[in-house]
C-alpha cells in the first residue's frame, strides 16, 4: 500500500494551521524511524513539539545557528537518516550556500520545511517576510520545491516528500491554512511534480501555488458566474515545474494569470514566463510581490495580500485586460 | 589500535612525499597550476589518516561501520585524490583526468571521486557535516569515528564556530577535527588577516579537548591521532603545526604559494627535491629492514 493511501484524514479533522504539521510530523516519526528532526531554537514554533515529546532522542536543537544545522542535516543523511529541517522561510538567503553546496550539490535526502512563509509575520517587516526563498532556491539543481494550498494538500505533500521521495525538498507551508477545496479522493491523486487542474476552461488560465490557490478559486467562481470559462491550475510543485500543463494552458486559453505570495523575480510567474516565451508565447500577467522594492509592514497578513494585489479583484481586472487584448 | 612499526612510519613518510610528487605532476600537466601551499602542508596529515588511522576498506567503500573523513578545506582536492589513489580507491592513472572536462578530479572535491564521502569547496562547511554524521553514528550506536580536516584560515568562518559549539553540546567524542595550522591564508599571515590566537584556548573554552602536534612528523601525528578521543564525552581537536607549501624547493612557507603555477624549471626543481626525500625514506626503510634482519 502506498503511503498516500495510508493517510487517515479523519485524524486531522478540526486541526488547522501549524497543528496540522505537528500531527503530521508525529505520524511520520512513528512510521519511519530513520527520520530525525532538526531545528534552530524553533522546534516548537516549527511544529515539532509532539515529535519531541514522543521521540526525544531523534530531535536536535542547533540553537540560533542555521548554517550549521543545514550542514549537519547533510551529515545525518550520509548515514541514511532522513532529516526534517525546520526553519523560517525568511532565513533562506542566509543559508543559501549551505543548501546549495551541502544539500543540493551532494544530493542529500534532506527535507526542509518552513511553516512560516510569505507575509505570515506581517508586522515583523521586510527582514521577516519570506519573500525571496523560492526565487533563490529555484536555481539550485536537484532540489524540489513544493508549496501546498490546503490542509489536505499539506498533509499529503509532507508525507510524500519525506517517505516516498528521495532527494532534497523544500516544503513551503504557511501559518494560516484553513480552507479546504479537496476531497479525500481528489487529494489521493496528488503527485509531486504533477500539477492539479481543478477546472478546464478555455478563456483564461489561473495558475496558483500555495494559499493563493484559494484566492484564485474564488476569482474563478466569480468569473465563471460572469460567463467566462476559467482553467484553474494548482501548481503545488514549483520545481520541477509541470511544463506540459503550462504549454497546454498557453495554447488552449487566451492568456495566463499567475498568483504567488513571493517575489515575482524568479518565482512561479517568472518560471511560467520562461516556459511560455520559449515554447508557447502568450500573454502572462503575474501577481505577487514586485521586485526591487522591500516589502512594507502590515497589521495583518491579509492587509499585505491586499496591498500587493493578491486578491480576487486584481485577478478579475487582469482577466478582462487579457480578453481585451 | 596499537603501536606501529618504524617500517610503517617510514612508509607513510615515503607516501607523503609520493602524494606531493603526484600532486605536482597533475598540477603541472593540467597547465592550470594548483593549491600547492595547502596541499603540501596537509600531505602527512592525509597520508597518516588514510594509511594508519582510518578504519576503511577501499574494496568496500560503503561499509557501514567505516570511519568517515570529510575534507573541509576542499581546495586541496588534488592531493586528496592522490592519497585516495595510493590507498587503492582507484588506479593512479585516473589522476591524468585532473582538470579535464567533466572530470571527477579538479580544484575542489566532487562526489565522483571514488572514496570521497562529501563534496566540498566553499569554506566553513565540513565541520558542520561532521557534526551531523557524528550524531547519526551515536543514534545508530555505530562505534566508528568522523575525522574532519579544516584549514586555519577557514576558522574565520562563523559557521565553523557554530559547529564547534554544537559538537560540545552533543558531546561528540566520535568527532575529531584536525586543523592544518600553516599560519597562512590566501593573502597573508592568519594573525594579520584575522587573528585566531590563542587558538588552543579558544577550542578548549568551547568544550573541546585539544592536542598540538608537528603536522609533518608522521610518528607524532600517528601517536596523537591514535589516542582519540582524548576524553570521553568530548570532541577532539588536533592543531597540526605545518609549513605552507612544505617541500616546495623554491617557495616554502610563504602565502604566495597558496595557488600557483610552475614553469618547467621550477617543476624540475620541485620534483628533484621531492624525489630526494622519497629516496631518503626508502633508504631509511630498507636500512631499518637490514638493521632488523641483522639482529
Amino acid at each position: 500500500m502506498k503511503t498516500i493511501d495510508k493517510i487517515e484524514f479523519q485524524k486531522y479533522v478540526g486541526l488547522k494551521n501549524r497543528d496540522i504539521l505537528r500531527k503530521v510530523l508525529l505520524e511520520i516519526g512513528s512510521s519511519e524511524k530513520k527520520t530525525v528532526v532538526l531545528g534552530v531554537d524553533s522546534l516548537n514554533s516549527g511544529s515539532a513539539n509532539l515529535f519531541k515529546e514522543k521521540y526525544p532522542k531523534r530531535i536536535f536543537d542547533f540553537g540560533i545557528a542555521e548554517a550549521n544545522m543545514i550542514s549537519a542535516a547533510a551529515g545525518f543523511s550520509l548515514l541514511g537518516k532522513i532529516p526534517i529541517v525546520l526553519f523560517y522561510g525568511f532565513l533562506v538567503p542566509r543559508i543559501a550556500e549551505q543548501i546549495r553546496d551541502d544539500i543540493c550539490y551532494n544530493n542529500c535526502n534532506v527535507k526542509m520545511i518552513t511553516n512560516t512563509s510569505g507575509f505570515n509575520l506581517s508586522t515583523a517587516g521586510a527582514t521577516h517576510h519570506g519573500i525571496e526563498d523560492v526565487s533563490i532556491l529555484n536555481c539550485f539543481p536537484n532540489l524540489t520545491i513544493i508549496q501546498p494550498a490546503t490542509p489536505k494538500e499539506a498533509i499529503v505533500s509532507v508525507f510524500q516528500a519525506v517517505l516516498d521521495y528521495k532527494g532534497p525538498v523544500y516544503l513551503r507551508l504557511t501559518r494560516q491554512m484553513e480552507e479546504e477545496i479537496y476531497s479525500d479522493d481528489q487529494i489521493k491523486k496528488f503527485k509531486i511534480g504533477k500539477s492539479i487542474t481543478l477546472r478546464d476552461g478555455n478563456d483564461i488560465s489561473l495558475i496558483a501555488t500555495g494559499k493563493s490557490l484559494i484566492v484564485a478559486e474564488k476569482a474563478a467562481n466569480i468569473l465563471q458566474s460572469k460567463g467566462l470559462n476559467i482553467r484553474l491550475i494548482d501548481m503545488h510543485t514549483i520545481k520541477p515545474i509541470d511544463k506540459e500543463v503550462i504549454i497546454k494552458a498557453a495554447q488552449e486559453t487566451k492568456g495566463i494569470i499567475t498568483i504567488e505570495d513571493g517575489n515575482l523575480n524568479g518565482g512561479l510567474g517568472s518560471t511560467i514566463c520562461q516556459i511560455t516565451a520559449q515554447f508557447a508565447p502568450t500573454m502572462v500577467k503575474m501577481i505577487g510581490v514586485p521586485f526591487d522594492k522591500f516589502t512594507i509592514i502590515g497589521p495583518s497578513e491579509e492587509s499585505l495580500w491586499d496591498y500587493y494585489g493578491l486578491d480576487v479583484k486584481n485577478i478579475e481586472l487582469l482577466a478582462y485586460s487579457i480578453l481585451q487584448c | 589500535m596499537g603501536s606501529i612499526s618504524s617500517e610503517k612510519i617510514m612508509k607513510m613518510n615515503y607516501l607523503s612525499w609520493e602524494s606531493r610528487r603526484l600532486t605536482t605532476k597533475i598540477f603541472f600537466e593540467s597547465g592550470q597550476g594548483g593549491h600547492f601551499g595547502g596541499a603540501f602542508s596537509s600531505a602527512e596529515i592525509l597520508t597518516v589518516l588514510y594509511n594508519g588511522i582510518l578504519n576503511i576498506d577501499p574494496e568496500k567503500p560503503n561499509w557501514k561501520n567505516r570511519d568517515h573523513f570529510i575534507l573541509s578545506k576542499g581546495h586541496i582536492a588534488g592531493i586528496y585524490a592522490t592519497v585516495l589513489a595510493i590507498k587503492g580507491f582507484f588506479k593512479i592513472e585516473k589522476l591524468n583526468e585532473y582538470d579535464q572536462l567533466n572530470s571527477a578530479f579538479g580544484m575542489h572535491t566532487t562526489r565522483k571521486i571514488p572514496g570521497c564521502e562529501f563534496a566540498t569547496g566553499s569554506l566553513g562547511h565540513g565541520l558542520g557535516v561532521g557534526v551531523g554524521l557524528a550524531i547519526a553514528k551515536k543514534i545508530d550506536r555505530v562505534n566508528s569515528r568522523v575525522f574532519v580536516l579544516i584549514g586555519d584560515g577557514e576558522i574565520n568562518e562563523g559557521s565553523v564556530w557554530e559547529a564547534i559549539m554544537s559538537a560540545n553540546k552533543f558531546k561528540l567524542d566520535n568527532l575529531i577535527t584536525i586543523i592544518d595550522r600553516n599560519m597562512l591564508s590566501m593573502e597573508g599571515f592568519t594573525e594579520e588577516t584575522m587573528p585566531l590566537e590563542p587558538l588552543e584556548e579558544k577550542w578548549r573554552s568551547f568544550g573541546w579537548e585539544v592536542a598540538i602536534v608537528d603536522g609533518h612528523n608522521v610518528q607524532n601525528l600517528y601517536n596523537v591521532l591514535n589516542k582519540v578521543p582524548f576524553k570521553r564525552g568530548k570532541p577532539s581537536c588536533i592543531i597540526a603545526n605545518t609549513i605552507k607549501g612544505k617541500g616546495l624547493a623554491f617557495k616554502e612557507g610563504v602565502y604566495e604559494n597558496h595557488y600557483m603555477s610552475m614553469d618547467k624549471e621550477q617543476h624540475n626543481l620541485c620534483i628533484k627535491n621531492i624525489t630526494r626525500e622519497m629516496i631518503k625514506y626508502r633508504a631509511m626503510k630498507k636500512g631499518k629492514n637490514l638493521h632488523e634482519n641483522n639482529r
